[in-house]
This record gives structure tokens, sequence and C-alpha cells, in this order.
């Protein structure tokens, strides 16, 4: 028995039968700021784990010890479908949905491109990066940060990092926008299709042109990952594209979704604001706390085996969501857990996942965030929510939460 | 399968001599350690934590920051072990 956002309490035979609550659930509909984030807290205390029926069902973890521990018995919950309404999908994403030692070869080619110490010589062309967008925004006084920022930031640094031309920024925004809306939602299957075709030809038209003609591996991401080998062999065609098309989605839709929580946040705590204005120096400790309390990631897992998970008996080929935005602000394992705190020490949470598929891209990410809250306030240190749209209009959505606009307003 | 969430094992006395264990299978990378200690962790070249000073037992002084390390990490692959 469990309560939706509408307030309907639901309770079906299949409870009974499964021995675990049984919700009806849909996370693509588009609902006011923080709802989905409201209705998890809710449904975490009243149920630890439950059956979701929605879309071919899916079990959903709800706490944070129960994530944690399913992420890292990856032999059990094996990574083959990571979209849990997706138990067979046509597509099969690399390193994503490979599993032990197959996985470990993928990610020893790309953790050293990713590492923190690679991220870090890149910081003052990030900073670069962000204070120039930010500039060319201070003189509106109005932006709709979701569209004119968190969309384009991360895309200029992405390209930067593997070193792509700017000009396909635009070109790059529209293709994830269209995947993501896709993943999980059969209405706009055909727009997802059509991105990921349209990325397969950029990548497939570059890995033609290097192989003609190869330029400095030195200077071209793609370029030494086209030379890499997986163990013992040289990559192939097909998993260069592979690889290509997934550090693409997995590093730019992310990045857009926090920043719209963080600076929805922001927008509306004008105590916090302040203290990221007086005191830049807690900016680390406040991403953390940022990408805990709002964690936007809805993983999955699908069942190798069958298991009784906490007696709730799992099937073999059962999906599982680990409900990272329900677990990351569990009552039982953090003080306070639905607030925002930058002086919460030690902060420890799921958001970047956890065991072998851990976040490639956290380093950067972490980077990308601090860096905006670092040089945002300098230039714009006081802005609200637009007066002039209704709290209600500013809608998030599923299943990976993200605002879908954020209207912001200053005095210039 | 339990319910109890393990974070971090740490049997030392508060004054007495310790060693800093990292479960090398366990670590995937996060660098919580690193970032936050430094003075005790360092990473590789793919981004999993090492100990700055090798086998070296760690210093009293330096238990705070330890713990830290070990307590911030998401696998609860560091261990602080008594000698």
């Amino acid at each position: 028995m469990t309560t939706t956002p509408d307030g309907e309490v639901t309770t079906t035979s299949e409870e009974t039968a499964r021995g675990c609550p049984v919700i009806d659930f849909d996370f693509t509909v588009e609902r006011p700021a923080l709802e989905y984030f409201t209705f998890l807290d809710g449904l975490r205390e009243e149920a630890p784990i439950a059956w979701n029926t929605y879309g071919g069902g899916f079990w959903m973890l709800n706490r944070n010890a129960l994530v944690g521990e399913a992420f890292q018995t990856p032999e059990v919950f094996s990574s083959s479908a990571t979209v849990p309404t997706l138990p067979n999908p046509d597509y099969h994403f690399i390193p994503t949905m490979e599993n032990g030692a197959e996985h470990r070869k993928y990610r020893a080619v790309l953790n050293p491109q990713f590492s923190p110490k690679v991220v870090a010589t890149l910081e003052p062309s990030i900073r670069r990066d962000c204070i120039d967008l930010i500039e060319s925004l201070v003189e509106k006084g109005s932006v709709d940060l979701v569209a004119d920022f968190a969309m384009v930031f991360p895309t200029k640094v992405f390209l930067q990092i593997v070193d792509l031309p700017a000009e396909d920024t635009d070109t790059f925004v529209t293709w994830v926008e269209d995947v993501f809306a896709g993943l999980g939602n059969a209405a706009k299957a055909e727009g997802m299709a059509a991105a990921m075709e349209g990325i397969r030809v950029y990548f497939t038209t570059f890995m033609e042109e290097w192989r003609a003609n190869p330029g400095d591996p030195e200077t071209s991401f793609f370029g030494r990952l086209l030379n890499s080998n997986i163990g013992d062999r040289p990559i192939r065609d097909d998993e260069f594209l592979n690889m290509s098309l997934v550090l693409l989605l997995a590093g730019l839709d992310t990045v857009k979704s926090q920043m719209g929580y963080m600076f929805y946040h922001l927008a509306t705590h004008p105590e916090d604001r302040q203290r990221i204005i007086d005191e830049p120096e807690i900016a680390a400790n406040a991403v953390e706390e940022f990408l805990r309390a709002n964690a936007i990631v809805m993983d999955g897992r699908k069942l190798a085996q069958d298991v009784d998970f906490h007696g709730c008996p799992m099937k073999k080929d059962d999906m599982v969501m680990l409900t990272l935005a329900a677990a990351s602000r569990d009552t039982t394992e953090f003080d306070h857990a639905d607030q925002i705190d930058f002086d919460r020490k030690a902060v420890t949470h799921f958001s970047f996942g956890s065991g072998p598929h851990r976040c490639l891209g956290s380093h950067l990410a972490r980077l990308e965030l601090r860096v905006v809250l670092e040089e945002w306030h300098k230039r714009i240190p006081h802005y609200r929510l637009d007066p002039a749209v209704a709290r209600e209009d500013i809608v998030e959505s599923g299943p990976q939460l993200g605002l879908s606009s954020l209207p912001l307003v200053w005095e210039v | 399968m339990t319910d109890t969430t393990d974070t971090t094992t740490d049997t030392t006395e508060p004054d007495g001599p310790f060693r800093v264990v990292i479960d090398r299978d366990k670590c995937v990378g996060h660098g919580r350690c690193y970032s936050l200690a430094p003075e005790v962790y360092v990473d590789d070249e793919e981004g999993f934590s090492e100990l700055a000073d090798g086998d070296t037992p760690a210093t009293p002084e330096l238990r705070d920051k330890a713990r830290l390390g070990a307590v911030t990490c998401p696998e609860g692959a560091i261990s602080l072990v008594p000698l």
C-alpha cells in the first residue's frame, strides 16, 4: 500500500502475491519542481522495496543501504539492461551494459582519460568557457537557465575535452536531448532512433577520415580511442562507434539536470546563495550536497538469477530501479536528509553510482559544477525565479529527473 | 544478504598505532579519499586510490584524515587496522 503524488492509496492483490508493496507510478509525467523527490521520500519510508507496475513492471530499491548492496553485487544485479522499463533493449551500450572482466577491459582504456589528474589539467580552459558563457548572459537580466546555460556549458566542455569542433555544439545538444527524451518513453522512440543514427553517421565519418589520414593522437581524444586496445586486441569499428555514442550521452544531459536543481535551490534560498558569494571555498562541499539531495539518475539493473532480496522474491530477468533520488535522502542514513546543508560533514552518496560501473565522468562533473558555482556568483550574485512564471509551471519529469526549464531574473 | 550498511571498519584505539588498508578489489576510483585527505591518500593513473606513504604505518596525527577517507568511501574499501 502506498500513496501517489495525487494522494491515491494503491493496494492490489499482487501486493500479497509479491510480498512487497505494489505501486503504479509513471515517471514521465511533468510535475511541479521537486514533487518527485517529495513523493519518493514518502515512498521510501513506506516501502523500502516496492514493485512498480508501470511499463513492464520493475522493482524499486528505495533505501541507501539497499541501493549500495545492489550496486556492489553486480553478479546478481547485472548491467545487461540499465533502463528499468527496457528489460530487452535493442541497443547495447559499451561499457555501460558490459559486465565483469569484459567491462574492466573497456574501463581500463577510458579511466585514464577521465582521471582526476587529467581533469585537473583542463580546469583553466573549462573555467574560461564558463566565464565566457556567463558574461554573454549578464546583461540580459533574464535567462532560461536550463536551455541557455545548463545545456550549453557541459556540451562546450565535452567537445573541448574530446577535441571536437565547438561549432558542432548545437547539433550535439539536439541529438542528446532527443535520445534522452526517448529513453523509457515509447512515444518519443522515433526521435531517439533518428538522433542515434545522426551520432553514428558523425562518428563513422570521423573514423573513416582518421583512418585515411591519421592526425596527431595527442590532440585527438577519438583518435586515441581509435588507436587503443581492448585487452590484447585493437578496438573494433563497432566498439568505437558504440563508445563514442555512450560518452556523448553520459556526459551532457546529466550535468545539465544537476545544474538545473542547483540553481533552483539557490534561487529560492537566498541565505544559501549568500554563503556561496561570501565563502566560495565551500563550493566543493556544496556540490556534494546538491548531488546527494537531488540525485537525478534512476539507474536500472537486471536480475541475473532468482534472489530473495530482503524478503522480496525477485526472479531472474526482473528489472530493478535503484532509486537514487529516494536513497540519497534516506532518513536512516542522514540527519535532516531532505535539507541541503553546506556544512554537512563527510557527505557520502551514490549519485555517481557505485561498484565497477562508477560514473566515468564523475571527476569532470564535480569540476564543472564547482566552477559554475564559483564563476556565476562572482558575476550574477543575486537572482530569483521569474515572478511572471507561476511556480507550478516550473516542472520536472523523469525517468532521469530534470527541470524542463528554469526562468531566472536579476537586476541589470 | 543483510540489512546493515558496512561503510568502514575502524577497530583502532584512539591513541594506538594503526595501519590504513585499501581494498584494491573494492576501490572503483570515486576519489573521495584523496580529494578530502591528500595527506594520506593519492590517486594512480586510472584514479584509483593508493596510500601516500606506501606501507609505512600511519602516524597518529593523521588519524582523523585517514578516518575521513574511510567514512566517505562509497565502497567501504578503506579500513583502519590496529598494529
